[in-house]
């Protein structure tokens, strides 16, 4: 990586106490491969005008700017001057405008609350960090945050250059290395109404280099909170297991998941994800050895027995599928298709009966 | 001394990325229904799973509700279509062998389905006397267990009147005019060398019988003579 290419990452959080430790957890993880400025204010020069137009302008110069990545503490009403007022939700809209990818984090996450993070990821184009267990963990996903926009970011100029009237699936794909998934990508996109005010956004940046900026932001966001977050195009641990038909448990030695070693995703985000795997890198591992299963391959190669997988509500049925909302393998037959709000793309997105008994009324 | 290579083993399975096309396809008719507020769509989803294996072949079923879909492109009535998909795929060379589509019209109302129409598309090279590619009108229905109705959203009671004809259901066939007619006819009602030895008169005649204009049809065959889809069908449509 050359000294241009480092990654620079700008830190807001009023609470002296948090911000030095944040910063200091920030910068370890960064190491050689950049570095992390605390936000400073005023140095545009512009004492008037809303908190939008001023950040925006402090945004833009040093040594504010160039930012790779933007990190806010949710609550910042202890700014004070300039920007007393200011909040987490006006830092993203002027990092939107433009084009820094932005994340957020909580500094009174209470250990027994996970609704900070969940509320984060049930809407779109939104990252959120948390600092359990520990801030160093923290660091390291904001580092890998910052680097799958970069690789996003590098990838897109390329892409463009092949050609600029790709659909955002083409590009996504392209910047993957993977054009054979366009369309299974591209669903991802189709009917989800709630990210074409970020399309047109793209479209009104007023110059072309804003308008890459905004849009490798948006790409970035759409594969953070969709494709990498559903199983569809890729999956997690667990739907990985039940799509091989390998139970669970079985799945997580170290010997059984060599077999499946060059399926897993390394791309953008890797880092800040759970771990994961191409859906059609595992499918074509065990079809090209002319099995019907993973659980057949595996066991052919590891020359023992393992078990099925199991469904969360019928252990009696292989499962094949994920329940999006126990988060447990299930079967087709005990699980319901995928709800409005899941992506096309998500084919093996399911919820299982009981969890849609339960929860039905607000599905 | 050498000894010869080990040809490579014909693959028993079909990968992911050909499995997925059937989705992809599925997929793209959906988006268009959508675009054109045709009405909505239900199926075995993923088709991708839905393959299974034997004799080196890969087995395929699958099933499709097109949801209240218009009459017509410019109907306010709609008509539910529900397909059984069938299909037997040769794994070593990926050709389709044999494909049997039965689809059934309905009219729904008040919650009851009434059968209109039903018909099969056959395709299997296998059948004496049977024309490769064909439809046939039939008055068996779709049977569905309980899940496969519920995941392709079709849980309507069934009436049980006996089923009359949707005019509007077009069936690309090869050419149908009176030389082959006769010729179905006499492959439905005839034995196997009785049909052949009026195959080989009518081959001949039909030469100097008037042949349809379907200059739009030949130039489509002949711009992509790969493949007989019914896309060729409607070249007069597009070019015309």
């Amino acid at each position: 990586m050359t000294d241009t290419m480092k990654t620079r990452v700008i830190l807001f959080d009023d609470v002296p106490k948090n911000r030095d430790e944040v910063l200091g957890a920030l910068s370890g993880a960064l190491g050689k491969e950049g570095d992390v400025q605390l936000f400073v204010a005023g140095k545009a020069g512009l004492k008037e005008g809303t908190h939008e137009k001023r950040l925006a302008a402090d945004l833009g110069v040093a040594p504010n700017a160039p930012a790779s990545l933007i990190i806010a503490d949710r609550d910042l009403s202890g700014y004070s001057d300039d920007y007393r007022g200011l909040s987490e939700s006006t830092v993203r809209l002027v990092a939107d405008e433009l084009g820094i990818p932005e994340c957020g984090y909580a500094r009174g996450e209470r250990d027994d609350d996970p609704s900070y993070i969940e509320r984060g990821e049930q809407r779109e184009s939104c990252i959120r960090l948390s600092l359990r267990p520990d801030i160093g963990q923290f660091a390291k996903q904001a580092v890998a945050i910052a680097g799958g926009f970069a690789k996003i970011s590098d990838g897109l100029t390329a892409a463009l250059k092949e050609s600029s009237k790709k659909s955002p699936g083409k590009l996504l794909a392209s910047i993957l290395g993977k054009p054979e998934y366009a369309d299974k990508i591209s669903l991802f996109a189709s009917g989800d109404q709630n990210r074409l005010a970020a399309l047109a956004s793209v479209r009104a940046a007023k110059d072309e280099p804003g308008r890459e900026r905004r849009l490798a932001c948006f790409l970035g966001y759409w594969l953070w909170d969709s494709i990498l977050r559903f199983p569809g195009v890729v999956v997690n641990e667990v739907a990985a297991s039940s799509y091989l038909n390998i139970h669970q448990e079985d799945f997580q030695k170290t010997d059984l998941q060599d077999l499946f070693r060059e399926a897993l995703y390394d791309g953008p985000f890797a880092g800040a994800k759970e771990q994961l795997w191409w859906r059609g890198k595992l499918d074509d591992i065990v079809s090209t050895s002319g099995c019907s299963d993973g659980k057949i391959y595996a066991e052919q190669k590891l020359k023992r027995s393992l078990r099925q997988s199991q469904c969360c509500e019928d252990p009696s049925k292989s499962a094949g599928y994920y329940c999006f909302l126990s988060k447990r393998p299930v079967s087709l037959e005990r699980s319901k298709t995928g709800l409005p709000w899941f992506p096309r793309g998500a084919d093996l997105a399911r919820v299982s009966l009981k969890a849609y008994e339960e929860l039905g009324p607000w599905l | 001394m050498a000894t010869a290579p080990v040809p490579a083993p014909a693959p028993a399975v079909l990968t992911y990325g050909e499995r997925e096309k059937y989705d992809a396809l599925l997929n793209a008719l959906d988006d268009t229904s959508a675009q054109a507020n045709c009405g909505s769509m239900a199926w075995t989803k993923p088709l991708s799973n839905r393959f299974i294996y034997a004799d080196g072949h890969a087995h395929f079923t699958g099933f499709l509700h097109l949801h209240d879909w218009k009459w017509r492109g410019s109907s306010k009535k709609g008509v539910h279509i529900l397909l059984s998909i069938k299909e037997r795929i040769r794994c070593s060379d990926k050709s389709l062998v044999a494909s049997g589509i039965h689809s059934d019209y309905y009219f729904v109302e008040n919650n009851t389905a009434k059968l209109l129409h039903s018909v099969h598309f056959d395709f299997d090279g296998t059948k004496d006397c049977h024309p490769l590619f064909h439809a046939q009108l039939c008055s068996d229905r779709i049977a569905l267990d309980g899940f496969i109705a519920s995941e392709i959203e079709f849980e309507y009671q069934i009436d049980p009147a006996p089923a009359t004809c949707f005019r509007d259901a077009r069936i690309p066939t090869c050419d149908m005019t009176l030389p082959s007619v006769l010729l179905c006819l006499a492959a439905d009602h005839f034995e196997k060398p009785f049909f052949c030895q009026f195959r080989e008169e009518a081959t001949v005649l039909q030469q100097a019988l008037p042949h349809p204009a379907i200059t739009s049809l030949r130039q489509s065959i002949a711009g992509a003579p790969n493949h007989l889809r019914s896309s060729h069908w409607f070249s007069h449509t597009v070019n015309g």
